[in-house]
């Protein structure tokens, strides 16, 4: 059944009276509980099709279901509100806002919510906890470090408790040892349910997932599936 | 976490750039609230002073010559003989004309004669009336005629003819005493004989006015001053033919009146203060979203609406505006007070400035809704999309 189908996907961006056909034809079904990687040569259109399965961005033809839900059927402003609910992002270059601190960066997926400060705080605190960062509560993001930053990003992304994460080269910008790490909490979330989407470029990232989409040329070229993920 | 503390986060994140925001409402609302207090309370001054003194006219026969004049008005060469006079009748037409306002009404006739072997001007009119127009008239010596036998002397001629009260002195043929000496006033009644109208007329069988003083109570209404006058004049220049009507303004008046002018003037100076503001605080927004292209990129991502992005922008500016509002209202309140303590206008209206509070509070909201207005406009316009790949 999976929780996100991409039926006959196609994107041309166009820019300056210039057509560039990205994505051709691609149809991806991602099951819930999947830790997805999705790899290919630079410009092969990965993060395209990412925020197309982020109801971020209108493919030119084909449609996205998640959930059974027609997601570029819904209006903008319904579209937004099913990111909040849906949807968890996780960037390379983290995308912390600068003048916030930690916890506060965290809590602002549930400023437009119904919800109280104090369960905001609550909320934000405890996922600062499990990511590792219980004690950096109230840094500034240039008081931290980049791994420590992402892990703030990862925070903010599963603080709402979406059941989808999808991060952009989320180790792209970190040490190896760092990365890895990272991974491992990805995985950690992935076990607890989460189906995470990651585009990565990084090799030694894909032992962590168990199923592997190449790109190539707005293609699908294969899709590697591992029965036994570690 | 509200939207509200976002938007204070990053107003303490650009202090510098608050600061000056800040600063800018406060000198445009200062500046505004400031001298409109200060035109209401010299208009009010203004007002006050009117309601003591009236408004007074002149009417004098029209097309008159540059010749003698009385109180530096010309009422033509009393020497010569085709001087011009309103006929005696208007003084009691005028008066059925029953116009709103008046309250006085005093004739005067201003000829010439030898007297004492010197060329000197008399003037008639009717003491009682005259009093009470000019309430600074003042004698230095003597007393007020108690009949038309009597005269006054303005103080330079009673010098000049070496006159007191008490003397006796002729005119036209008959002789007449000396009641008493006009304080000097510096101008053109220093060098007067003054005597009674209807008198002046029987004894030198000249008949006729050569001005009348008005006096107007003014309206009620404070600022419509120069509409009654207008008025008046065109109704009196309407019914009497031949005549010419023209306000007088003492000096007090006038400087009075300059004042009021001038701080109107830098009301509307104000107002350029006040559109710079705007364009202050509007660019400032448009730069302030330019530059955080990517955190709203974020932000949508995230699930953020375009109401709540156009939300924090505008919360942004309104509370800029909103602090600045207060801050320049007080601002203005303290140097209003200063000015009118300065220029002499009339005491603060607590009241009054009460009442103000709000119409600037108002516009100071308005001032922040329709700066920050477009650009929180195009904030949530923006494709998330390539506002992420800004980052
Ligand atoms: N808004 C846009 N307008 C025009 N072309 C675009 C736009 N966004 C992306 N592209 C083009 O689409 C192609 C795919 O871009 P995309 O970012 O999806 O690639 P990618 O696989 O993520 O590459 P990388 O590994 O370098 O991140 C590129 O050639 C890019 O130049
Ligand atoms: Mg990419």
């Amino acid at each position: 059944m999976g929780l996100i189908k991409g039926i006959e996907i196609s994107k041309v961006y166009e820019s300056g009276g210039e057509r560039v056909a990205v994505l051709h034809n691609i149809s991806l079904t991602v099951e819930a509980g999947d830790f997805m990687a999705l790899m290919g040569p630079s410009g092969s259109g990965k993060s395209t099709l990412l925020t197309i399965l982020g109801a971020l961005n209108p493919p030119t033809q084909g449609k996205l279901l998640v959930d059974g839900i027609d997601v570029y059927g819904l209006k903008q402003e319904r579209r937004a509100d099913f990111r909040s609910h849906y949807l968890g992002f996780v960037f390379q270059q983290f995308h912390l806002i600068p003048y916030l601190t930690a916890i506060e960066n965290v809590m602002l997926p549930l400023a437009i919510l119904p919800y109280s400060h104090q369960e905001q705080r609550e909320k934000a605190q405890a996922v600062l906890e499990k990511v590792g960062l219980g004690s950096k509560l109230n840094r500034l993001p240039n008081q931290l470090s980049g791994g420590e930053q992402e892990r703030v990003a990862i925070a903010r992304a599963i603080v709402n408790q979406p059941p989808i994460i999808l991060a952009d080269e989320p180790t792209g910008a970190l040490d190896t040892a760092t990365g890895q790490e990272i991974m491992e909490l990805f995985r950690e979330l992935n076990r607890e349910g989460l189906t995470i989407v990651m585009v990565t470029h990084n090799e030694e990232t894909l032992h962590y997932v168990n199923k592997t989409v190449m790109i190539k040329d707005g293609v699908i070229e294969k899709i590697l599936v591992k029965d036994d993920a570690p | 976490m509200r939207l509200l503390d976002v938007a204070l986060a990053h107003l303490k994140l650009r202090k510098g750039r608050t600061a000056f925001l800040l600063l800018g409402m406060v000198l445009c609302l200062g500046t505004l609230v400031s001298f409109y207090l200060l035109t209401h309370s010299l208009q009010a001054e203004y007002h006050r002073q009117l309601e003591q003194t009236g408004i007074r006219l002149l009417v004098t026969p029209e097309g008159l010559e540059t010749g003698d004049s009385y109180l530096g008005v010309p009422v033509g060469s009393p020497v010569r003989s085709s001087q011009v006079l309103l006929p005696k009748e208007y003084f009691q037409e005028i008066r059925q004309l029953e116009m709103t306002g008046l309250d006085l009404v005093s004739p005067k006739l201003v000829l010439a004669s030898e007297v004492m072997g010197r060329q000197v001007l008399l003037c008639g009119l009717d003491l009682q009336l005259e009093r009470a127009l000019q309430d600074w008239w003042a004698l230095e010596t003597g007393d007020f005629p108690k009949n038309a036998e009597e005269v006054i002397v303005g103080f330079d001629l009673a010098g000049s003819l070496g006159l007191k009260p008490g003397d006796q002195v002729l005119i036209s043929g008959k002789t007449y005493l000396v009641s008493g000496i006009l304080l000097p006033a510096g101008r053109g009644e220093d060098k007067l004989f003054f005597k009674d109208w209807e008198e002046m007329m029987s004894l030198t069988g000249v008949e006729g006015i050569s001005l009348m003083e008005l006096r107007f109570q003014v309206p009620a209404q404070q600022g419509s001053e120069d509409l009654a006058v207008e008025e008046w004049i065109s109704s009196l220049e309407a019914n009497l033919t031949g005549v010419k009507v023209t306000r007088v303004i003492d000096e007090r008046e006038a400087r009075q009146e300059l004042l009021m002018r001038i701080s109107q003037f830098a009301g509307y100076g104000a107002l350029i203060v006040f559109l710079l503001n705007w364009l202050m605080i509007a660019v400032a927004m448009m730069s302030s979203v330019k530059e955080r292209v990517g955190e709203i990129g974020i932000l949508r991502a995230m699930g953020y609406r375009q109401k709540h992005i156009i939300k924090i922008i505008m919360l942004e500016a309104g509370m800029i505006t909103g602090v600045g509002g207060i801050l320049g209202f007080a601002a203005g309140v303290f140097l209003g007070a200063f000015l009118i303590h300065l220029l002499g206008g009339a005491g603060m209206n607590w009241a009054w400035i009460l009442w103000l509070f709000l119409p600037v509070q108002v516009l100071s909201w308005l001032i922040g809704l329709t700066a920050a207005g477009y650009p929180a406009y195009k904030a949530a316009q923006l494709d998330p999309v390539p506002a992420l790949r800004q980052l």
